[in-house]
């Protein structure tokens, strides 16, 4: 009766702990569970209180961390097994460092409870399978964990490494050898009956001329594969490529020296080469799993192999790997043309425009389709110059290409869209591409026809485009024209300027004046000429004067005498000095004397005569009566004079 | 004698004509104030082919042109107005604005400081005007001599020549600007493109290259003529040929 209500209870504490270990880790909960366990059971009897409080401490208190070693000493390349053990609930293993061992596997961890006739253990182990790859003495350092927040720890224990025996080693190093042999036999093998062929179909290309490479899987018909994947694809450096689908490739049989093989494609690419020189394709390697049949193993030192297993079967690793294939790449035919944009296959080329007559800012677009076979995918848009006016679009790219087995070919449409901004007619054209064709190994060259664009003016405000307008103009822009002019000024009918109207302006105030200076110089030759026969006719009318003077002398008539004698020499000044007889005086004829540098002599000679005459004309009766004499110094005068005027 | 008469007649119906001539010009005028610009352009037009040049007229048929946008065409008359009045502000604003609405803008190379200031000089005035200061000039001149010549004051003499040479100088210098100014007026010394686009081209024939491409109201000096093809210079320098059907020169 006791015994089975202990069971019964201790059953429910199991459960109630394994509760606890999985949803409450933390010790104080569960010394908090202990307490509500032991609350809840308050009725039970104190006898079995006792017993319940036993198991419990004993459950709790009795722990410790072995550590065991299957076998020690341990022989050099030798597994063994380190177990660490606990009594207990453990928490936060700590493995020990296993310096100077080869951890193999571990740790495995594995727990048990038992309860045997009331009897409550508990079990947690954890194991590590190690291998001693040195000789020597090594230490296992202590583990640890923790029970009930108290940390434990295991023992720290040496191992000792020892060298295997001479019979072992020699034992160790036959088995290597045998598994050797035996896996290059496997090999050797496997090797005729598995293996990938890489082929190309062509060992020299033309930059940008498609290669195709295909990679076949071949296996022996017989042969066991166990597992075949792929280790490694290979990757096409200086190449772009194109991938064909092989989905749906299916093996094949096929008899190699008539041996019978089946065989699939494992890859097939189309490769378009980029660089030049030997370009190297990369190899394709399986990992494969094959089984053979091995015979009894004859080097086998296991009797136990030798009779029974004589026909066993063995799985052996073995790497497909294909040959490295190696391509010469061609550098295109130099040199090569200037509208060669890198289209080479042999294409055919047609432009034309969707439209050639347009308004201004209405779109037209111009397309060029280059189809055939060729690498179509990879052209890029020919760089096309449009006649300046025109807004040029991105090119769009329209590829109707497919890649197959014989190469990419259909057609690849570049399509220009371009916008008219100003009005006119343009030419264009032709547009001229050259593509390099690898069956004639030459460059082609096509050439469109010319264009005339006719641009008509469109919507006003969809033209006029200025690029730039200068920082200071742009005020102008809102402003609008002046105004028209109203009257009519500036009107005329022709050049002014060396018309008739200005020639003979200008020559008729030239004539003017040169008629002018004409008359004025004649006038005064005319002068000039009535003073000269004055002066010349001087001497003579002097003369003319002084006989008077000299015929009134022999009448004696005196006052007469001295009128002639006074006109003589006044009248003879006058005319020499042409100045008028009325504004002659005795000063002006003194100046003017002096001023035709006339002796000093002659000068007093002359005014003295003169006052002579004069005194003599007013006061006749007071005359001097010498009038031979004054009329001989008259003369003599007159004769100085007219040698000196 | 029968000279002259010729003159006196071609005087009188000058003005007769004048008179018809103004009545257009002011129908034109009203057909422009109401908007109808494309009847005030073929009436300016009629104006302008009788043999009587305004720069009145042109500037309003290139306000005309101005407004149904016609750049190109309105361009060529300021330029044609400006060119018989050099002097006018009206003509030079509306000028500036229709350029404002060409396509081509050129980086203008400077000119030799000489040629500018010898055209600065001599569109100060139009061709008659210089042609009248030359003619008072001449006639300056002529007073100054006779003056010289009748005169016996001896400061008088002396200054009067001193200004019959400082005026024949004038003369001359009249003369020479009024020579500039009438040829600059009445030969054909600058163009204009008219045509939406045209093709410059490196000699005078179709097969040359193109050099560059110029749009309707761009301006430029005209070199030479050679059949249908003009050698021209743009301001920026860039001299090329063009044939005749896209430009007018004025």
């Amino acid at each position: 009766m006791i015994n089975s209500f202990d069971l019964y209870l201790n059953f429910i504490v199991l459960q109630l702990n394994v509760f606890c270990l999985i949803f409450l880790n933390f010790e104080t909960l569960f010394i908090n569970f202990r307490v509500k366990v032991i609350k809840n059971i308050k009725n039970i009897s104190n006898s079995m209180k006792v017993i319940l409080f036993f198991l419990l401490s004993n459950l709790i208190f009795s722990q410790e961390l072995t550590i065991s070693v299957s076998n020690n000493p341990v022989v050099q390349g030798e597994k063994f097994r380190v177990v660490f053990t606990i009594d207990a609930n453990g928490q936060d293993f700590k493995a020990p460092n296993f310096s100077g061992f080869k951890l193999i596997s571990g740790p495995s961890m594995s727990s048990s409870t038992q309860i045997i006739n009331g009897r409550y253990s508990q079990s947690q182990s954890w194991t590590y399978i190690l291998e001693a790859p040195k000789t020597g003495s090594f230490f296992i350092g202590p583990a640890s964990i923790k029970v009930e927040g108290k940390s434990v720890n295991s023992q720290r224990i040496k191992i000792d490494v020892v060298e295997p025996s001479q019979a072992e080693k020699e034992r160790r190093k036959q088995e290597q050898d045998t598994e050797t042999q035996l896996k290059n036999e496997a090999h050797s093998i496997i090797k005729d009956n598995l293996y990938v062929v890489a082929k190309a179909n062509k060992s020299s290309a033309y930059l940008g001329e498609q290669v195709v490479a295909t990679y076949t899987l071949y296996a022996h018909s017989d042969l066991n594969i166990v597992e075949l994947n792929i280790d490694k694809m290979p990757v096409f450096n200086g190449f772009w490529t194109q991938e064909i689908n092989l989905e749906n490739n299916k093996w094949q049989n096929e008899n190699i020296n008539r041996v019978p093989f089946r065989k699939v494609e494992v890859k097939k690419v189309i490769l378009y080469p980029q660089q030049t020189g030997n370009v190297k394709l990369e190899p394709l390697i399986f990992n494969s799993v094959v089984r053979l049949r091995t015979q009894g193993g004859g080097n086998s030192r296991d009797v136990f192999d030798q009779f029974f297993r004589r026909n066993s079967y063995r799985d052996f690793d073995y790497k497909v790997k294909s040959k490295e294939l190696t391509i010469n790449i061609k550098e295109l035919p130099s040199p090569r043309p200037a509208d060669f944009y890198g289209a080479v296959g042999s294409l055919n080329i047609e432009t034309w425009f969707d439209k050639t007559e347009t308004v201004t800012g209405e779109p037209i677009t111009f397309k060029i389709k280059i189809s055939g076979n060729g690498n179509l995918k990879l052209l890029s848009a020919p760089e096309i110059t449009f006649p300046t006016g025109f807004e040029v679009y991105d090119p769009k790219v329209i590829d109707n290409s497919s890649v197959n087995l014989s190469g990419t070919s259909g057609n690849v449409q570049f399509e220009y869209l371009i916008i008219p901004r100003n009005a006119g007619e343009f030419k264009f054209g032709p547009v001229s591409l050259s593509f390099f064709d690898f069956s004639k190994t030459s460059y082609q060259n096509f050439k469109s026809e010319d264009y005339l664009i006719k641009v008509g003016k469109g919507k006003p405000g969809t033209t006029t485009t200025t690029n730039f307008v200068d920082k200071e103009k742009i005020q102008y822009l809102g402003k609008d024209i002046r105004f028209i002019k109203n009257e009519l000024n500036n009107s005329k009918s022709g050049k002014f300027f060396l018309s008739i109207y200005h020639i003979v302006g200008v020559l008729l105030t030239a004539i003017i004046v040169f008629f002018f200076i004409i008359f004025k110089r004649k006038k005064e030759e005319d002068s000039k000429n009535i003073n000269n026969v004055k002066i010349r006719k001087a001497n003579k009318i002097a003369k003319k004067r002084l006989s008077d003077a000299k015929k009134q002398l022999d009448n004696s008539n005196k006052e007469k005498f001295y009128e002639e004698i006074y006109k003589a020499i006044f009248g003879y000044i006058s005319d020499k000095l042409l100045i008028d007889n009325s504004k002659l005086n005795k000063e002006l004829i003194k100046s003017k004397l002096h001023e035709r540098k006339i002796s000093i002599d002659v000068i007093d000679s002359v005014m003295k005569n003169i006052e002579k005459c004069e005194y003599v004309r007013y006061a006749p009766n007071l005359g001097d009566d010498n009038l031979e004499r004054i009329y001989d110094e008259i003369s003599e005068v007159i004769a100085k004079l007219e040698d000196n005027l | 004698m029968i000279y002259f008469l010729v003159l006196i007649m071609s005087f009188v119906f000058n003005i007769s004509f004048s008179q018809n001539f103004e009545s257009k010009f002011k129908e034109a005028n009203s057909l422009y104030e109401n908007e109808q610009f494309v009847e005030a352009i073929d009436l300016y037009e009629e104006l302008t082919n009788n043999n009587i040049t305004s720069a009145d007229l042109f500037y309003n048929l290139g306000n005309a042109y101005y407004r149904v946008n016609n750049i190109g065409l309105s361009i060529y008359n300021y330029s044609r107005a400006l060119k018989l009045n050099p002097s006018d502000e009206d003509i030079k604003f509306n000028l500036e604005i229709a350029k404002l609405k060409t396509i081509d803008k050129f980086d203008e190379v400077p000119k030799f400081f000489l040629d500018d200031l010898s055209n600065t000089i001599s569109n100060l005035f139009n061709e008659s005007t210089w042609t009248f200061i030359n003619l008072f000039f001449a006639i300056l001149t002529g007073v100054f001599i006779v003056l010289f010549n009748i005169t016996r004051d001896i400061f008088v003499k002396k200054l009067s020549i001193i200004l019959s040479f400082l005026v024949i100088g004038l003369f001359l210098v009249s003369f020479y600007f009024g020579y500039h100014q009438s040829n600059y007026q009445f030969k054909a010394t600058n163009g204009v493109i008219i045509s939406p686009s045209a093709y410059i081209k490196s000699g005078p024939d179709d097969k040359s290259t193109d050099i560059l491409i110029l749009h309707e109201g761009t301006t430029f000096d005209l070199l030479e003529e050679y059949k249908d093809w003009n050698k021209i210079k743009l301001s920026d320098g860039n001299v090329g040929w063009i044939d005749d059907e896209s430009i007018l020169t004025y």
